[in-house]
């Protein structure tokens, strides 16, 4: 059933199947997600496909710098018919949202969202809404044109679960693209594999996925490793290291697994600690994937 | 934890501990005590395995004192060796009435190693150190097995116990070196009666020699330095007896009317030994004929004796010097008056024959021949099962049965010669004995105690006269086990001739085998003896010396022996550290990667099984079958959360089995 959806979402998305995975990992682990990568490569998409083929509620928003809070939480107006002040549910009312180019809105719009993602609830003039179940977030960020956005802050990034890149498409999977017939299109004919109650029903199997102590030992040699390391500015904290955990929990039932294995811990490491660590000042070589994938060759599994 | 129940199989193995740790005693305790033993263990046996009711809690307390009672009505004290390892056997056997509780098993347990220690007391054997050792083995698979949970297989148990004691090895042998000696054997405890130490006793009466003539128990061990003289020259002195009523002979005799000295004229070449004496608690030590020196720690009787100064519970070893050929002094008084002693009566028909003799020749050697000549020619039978003798053995033996052995055959000729004026003695002691090849030495066992005639000629002084080889040569010239063997087929000593005897008493193929095999274990026994026994004081002395450690009080060594210890318990505990990192799924796996390792494909530390596994199947499609499986297995066992002992086996033996080939060189 999975395997269904990382089929159909693989046929709109091309070439792509790793990204898909860990975007849908992420959803699993009851994560949100963190795209960054240059315009055009399929960030968007990415997030209509996972929609579409778990049948939820999907909302985008578009962040620009004049976009306020109350554009994304919603408003409540002055009914004059009854004389009361009724809530309009801004678009955040989803529950699957794309917020797309998270970082040209200003930090106050953005730090709203955030607290929503957080606490799964929005409150605004003294009442207090729950979002709905599922809830998710995948949001998109550009990593170049910085002039005019305000860059998520750390504390802000750690509320991702995990930030993927895409990537360009490879040759073969981009002739495909040219080749075959707008993903819009498809998008639409596109059917939900699986509803919101078998999603959540996969998210609590999710944490029932067998984590021994063998592989806990693995994973705080991981954190203990980065807080050493002289190519990250500071260590990884505890709540990044229980992200790393649900993270592997969900790829290993993406796996078909009942227990998560160190290479789980190891797909999911760049994904999910790639936004957490900095690199060191003066280090400036690679990228953080690939620093981090030089401490994943260097821990060994116990 | 300790208020666990331990299952079943525990309890019977716990149980067949108890049993294996009692059994060395059985031979040593009273009859009821092992009755009290078996019934309390196969009760406990019953209780766990056929649903009987165990013992109440008024019934346990009042056997327990019942038997506490019955150790000290039988003994008349609990503490000592007897008493206590009494009371020990019975506590243990009594302790399983109750036994409950996993506490109340380690308990027990710890009670059949302080029985194993007890064993000791009695005997040092290498059989019964190496049967203690396989105990011990056995008790810790116990301990293992009721420490574990219910889940542990006896195998095991047994592998993990065995290594353990393995690993103790090195600890044992630094404790055997350096633990401090005390003068004295390690295991000698004085003041005890002794039942098993049998000998020779100083007063010979007619059979009284026949129940050492079974005993095959050794006495003692020579070793010869320079020539062996032939087995039928070795008698072996022990005690002289001048005193008799007719029936009993002893050695009546106070040591200060006689002169106790080792003077006379020596002739031939002396013979030089060593004598390894078993403990005895007797103070005679035997010697060859006749000795010129005694070593030190003994002293000389009258009659060219040589005895202990003190009776000793240890063995003890003695270099000596004896000339076979040898001239006496000459008698004096006391001397004279005591060889010519004679019982208050004696029938008409033994002086008849003594004057009968005496008439035969003018000097007394050549009467002397004369009595051994009618010994030889009369229908004289020598027999381990002689007749009985009723109050004048002596005219009896002479003149009616005329069956017996040497005892009997030794008193009627000196009583002959006495009669006849001649100074004669009785010598009882040992002849002969059996050469071991393989350690080059003899054995003188009990079985090969005889007694002989002296008498004092004016010409050669004392002069050995045995009535037994006119009757018997068979007994001086093969020994005495040819001469059991003949009896034990039903035959008499005197009715055949040498070469029939020859045929008769040679050994079968198996005999022959199991004559050598007990040989080579004497010399096992014996090098026990020496090299653990034996390591006392003075030896550990100079093992210290030759290893140029400096020589160390009792203070000193102690402390070494505390430092080396902890030491050793620090390394140990050190490795059991990192052993415990290597548990047993880890160690398989690490035997695995390193034979795919061995075949060309490495693991990185950091590679994870699963993908260690599809690139070994990329490599070596050949191997997908069994790689897959073992890591199967591992990743569920290790991530898993697969418990117990069984799926951690089968991968211990999936990774035994499994055998990569090399890789085939590509050209």
């Amino acid at each position: 059933m999975l395997a269904e959806v990382i089929a159909r979402a693989g046929e709109v998305v091309l070439g792509k199947e790793r990204q898909v995975r860990l975007g849908l990992a992420c959803l699993l682990a009851r994560g949100h997600l963190l795209i960054e990568d240059l315009p055009g490569v399929g960030k968007t998409t990415l997030a209509h496909v996972l929609a579409r083929v778990l049948g939820l509620q999907f909302s985008r928003i578009q962040f620009t710098s004049d976009l306020l809070p109350a554009d994304i939480l919603g408003v409540s107006v002055y009914q004059p018919a009854s004389g009361d002040f009724c809530f309009h549910p801004g678009p955040i009312f989803a529950q699957l949202i794309l917020a797309d180019e998270i970082n040209r809105a200003t930090p106050k719009t953005q730090s709203a969202l955030l607290e929503a993602m957080e606490e799964r609830q929005v409150t605004s003039d003294g009442t207090t809404q729950t979002l709905p179940e599922p809830f998710f977030v995948i949001a998109t960020q550009n990593p170049r044109h910085l002039i005019g956005t305000f860059p998520l802050p750390e504390s802000q990034l750690d509320r991702f679960l995990m930030r993927i890149r895409m990537g360009y498409p490879d040759r073969q999977a981009e002739r495909a693209l040219l080749k075959g017939r707008d993903r819009r299109e498809l998008l639409q004919t596109m059917e939900p594999v699986i509803d919101g109650a078998l999603l959540l029903a996969l998210q609590g199997a999710v944490t029932r996925i067998h984590c021994s102590d063998a592989l806990l030992d693995y994973v705080q040699d991981l954190i203990v490793s980065t807080r050493g390391s002289e190519l990250f500015a500071d260590g990884l904290s505890p709540r990044a290291g229980l992200a790393l955990m649900h993270g592997a929990q969900a790829w290993a039932l993406l796996e078909g697994r009942d227990m998560v294995l160190p290479e789980d811990v190891q797909v999911v490491a760049p994904s999910v600690m790639g936004h957490r660590l900095c690199p060191a000042e003066g280090s400036t070589q690679g990228s953080s994937e690939v620093r981090i994938e030089e401490l994943l060759a260097a821990v060994p599994i116990p | 934890m300790m208020d666990r129940r331990p299952d079943r199989l525990g309890m019977n193995s716990l149980l067949l501990i108890a049993a294996l740790s009692l059994a060395p005693l059985v031979p040593r305790l009273p009859a009821w005590i092992v009755l009290v033993c078996a019934g309390c263990l196969l009760w406990r046996f019953a209780v766990e395995n056929r649903a009987w009711p165990g013992p109440g809690r008024v019934l346990r307390l009042g056997l327990t004192l019942v038997v506490v009672a019955a150790v000290l009505e039988y003994y008349g004290t609990l503490l000592g060796r007897d008493a206590g390892s009494a009371l020990l056997a019975s506590l243990l056997a009594l302790k399983f009435l109750e036994v409950r509780k996993l506490r109340d098993c380690m308990v027990a347990l710890f009670l059949c190693y302080l029985l194993l220690l007890a064993i000791f007391l009695y005997s040092q054997s290498p059989a019964i150190a190496l049967y203690s050792a396989v105990v011990v083995v056995l008790s810790m698979a116990t301990l293992v097995r009721l420490n574990h949970s219910t889940g542990t297989d006896l195998r095991y148990a047994l592998g993990l116990a065995s290594t353990l004691s393995l690993k103790a090895v090195p600890l044992m042998l630094i404790m055997f070196m350096l633990f401090p000696r005390i003068p004295g054997t390690l295991w000698g405890f004085p003041g005890e009666r002794d039942g098993d130490v049998t000998g020779m006793s100083e007063v010979m009466e007619p059979g009284s020699v026949r129940h050492l003539s079974r005993s095959y128990a050794p006495v003692f061990r020579v070793e010869f330095d320079g020539p062996v003289p032939a087995r039928s020259q070795m008698y072996w002195r022990a005690l002289v007896l001048w005193w008799t009523d007719g029936r009993r002979w002893e050695r009546g005799v106070t040591s200060s009317a006689l002169d106790p000295g080792l003077s006379f004229a020596r002739q031939g070449a002396p013979i030089k030994y060593t004598v390894t004496l078993e403990p005895s608690r007797k103070p005679w030590l035997p010697a060859l004929d006749l000795p010129i020196v005694a070593p030190r720690g003994t002293r000389t009787r009258p009659g060219y004796l040589l005895e202990h100064r003190r009776v000793s519970r240890e063995r003890q070893r003695y270099t000596l010097v004896s000339y076979t050929r040898y001239r006496t002094d000459a008698l004096d008084r006391v001397e004279r008056e005591l060889a010519l002693q004679l019982p208050a009566q004696l029938s008409l028909r033994v002086r008849a024959l003594a004057r009968a003799l005496r008439r035969e020749s003018t000097d007394d050697l050549g009467v002397a021949r004369a009595a051994m000549d009618y010994f030889r020619q009369q229908p004289f039978f020598y027999t381990l099962e002689p007749p009985l003798l009723g109050d004048d053995p002596v005219d009896e033996f002479l003149f009616s049965t005329r069956r017996g052995f040497c005892g009997y055959f030794a008193a009627a000729f000196v009583t002959l010669m006495r009669v006849a004026g001649i100074p004669s003695r009785i010598v009882q002691g040992y002849l002969g004995g059996e050469y071991n090849p393989a350690g080059d030495y003899w054995i003188v066992r009990q079985a090969d105690a005889h007694a002989w005639a002296e008498v004092w000629l004016p010409s050669r002084g004392w002069v050995r006269m045995d009535p037994t080889a006119a009757v018997a040569p068979e007994r001086v010239e093969l020994g005495i086990d040819a001469v059991r063997e003949l009896t034990l087929r039903g035959f008499e000593l005197g009715q055949l001739s040498s070469d029939a005897v020859r045929r008769l008493i040679e050994l079968g193929w198996f005999a022959g085998a199991w004559r050598t095999m007990r040989l080579y274990w004497d010399l096992a026994n014996l090098q026990w003896h020496r090299s653990v026994l034996g390591y006392d004081q003075q030896r550990q002395r100079h093992l210290l010396r030759s290893l140029r450690l400096p020589e160390l009080s009792w203070r000193g060594l102690l402390l070494t022996l505390a430092l080396v210890l902890a030491a050793a318990m620090l390394l140990l505990a050190v490795t059991t550290r990192r052993a415990r990192r290597a548990d047993p799924v880890q160690a398989s796996y690490r035997a695995f990667c390193r034979k795919l390792g061995r075949a060309g494909i490495q693991r990185h530390p950091a590679e994870g099984a699963l993908a260690f596994a599809a690139r070994t199947v990329a490599a070596r499609p050949d191997l997908k079958a069994s790689v897959d499986s073992v890591t199967a297995l591992y990743l569920r066992i290790r991530y898993g959360g697969l418990s117990g002992v069984d799926p951690v086996q089968r991968l211990r033996q999936q990774v035994a089995r499994f055998r990569p080939r090399p890789a085939r060189q590509c050209a």
